[in-house]
């Protein structure tokens, strides 16, 4: 059970609600996702998985200014979120911003120098790489 | 009296000399079946070494007309597959960066995607 300013939330339904999301957003159903990640931020007001799930919405949906903010509102809820970084890189890099992408891909890497968070990040490092080689 | 002259030697013979001589003065020409197969050893080399088959049909049949024709279809035929070889290598280069890109935006939705999973099993 999940003990966030007293709210009991069963860990193993807030997980199925985040998979469920993910389908919907997958399917392009994006209200779907988008009420579902509303609901688990509700649930966990404390953790950034609600805003960084809707960051990946809005995204799709090419709400790129609203994709950024919920981003941020993530990274005030976890600086050391390496995933939110990395979806702040993709956001920008998806604005034209290929610096400020730099920085939040390779802020990304620093806090998790492994794993799948870092094989996005690098990823997107050579998309960006990619993109400015094609001027 | 016989006509004598140069020491006993006769016109004739004189004749035969002469042309014997001359014979041996002209420039040397390759007979035919060595005109016929320095072209077709250069047709055959163009075909495995581009460049080379113009070169070997030159050397194995001399410099006459026929050898040079088939000489210079040869280097027509090896800057036709020249031009065919850049269109392909074009094509190639072209197809690479695709597969690239395409590869690139695989491995960016597989690892979004295994991010997200982990984010969410990491929730306690």
């Amino acid at each position: 059970m999940l003990k966030d300013k007293g709210l009991q939330a069963p860990v193993n339904e807030i997980k199925l609600m985040l998979e469920a999301g993910c389908v919907y957003r997958y399917a392009k159903r994006y209200r779907e996702a988008r009420d579902i990640f509303q609901g688990v931020r509700v649930l966990l007001p404390t953790r950034e998985i609600g805003d960084l799930a809707l960051a990946g919405v809005s995204m799709d949906e090419g709400k790129l200014s609203e994709a950024e903010t919920h981003c941020l509102r993530a990274l005030e809820l976890n600086r050391a979120s390496a995933a939110a970084y990395a979806q702040l890189g993709e956001i920008q890099l998806r604005q034209n911003n290929s610096t400020g992408a730099r920085q939040s891909l390779q802020k990304s890497m620093e806090i998790s120098p492994r794993g799948p968070t870092a094989a996005w990040a690098a990823t997107l490092l050579k998309l960006a790489s990619y993109i400015a080689s094609k001027g | 009296m016989s006509p004598v002259s140069n020491g006993g030697i006769t016109p004739e013979l004189n004749q035969l000399e002469q042309a014997q001589l001359q014979q041996a003065q002209e420039p040397h020409q390759p007979g035919l079946f060595r005109r016929i197969l320095g072209g077709v050893a250069g047709m055959a080399g163009n075909m495995f070494a581009p460049g080379l088959g113009g070169a070997l049909g030159s050397l194995i049949g001399g410099g006459s007309a026929f050898s040079s024709g088939l000489a210079a279809s040869g280097f027509a035929a090896n800057a036709s597959n020249l031009a065919a070889a850049n269109e392909l290598l074009a094509v190639a280069k072209q197809s690479n960066q695709e597969e690239e890109a395409t590869e690139l935006a695989s491995n960016l939705e597989k690892s979004r995607h295994e991010t997200f999973m982990a984010v969410i099993q990491n929730i306690t």
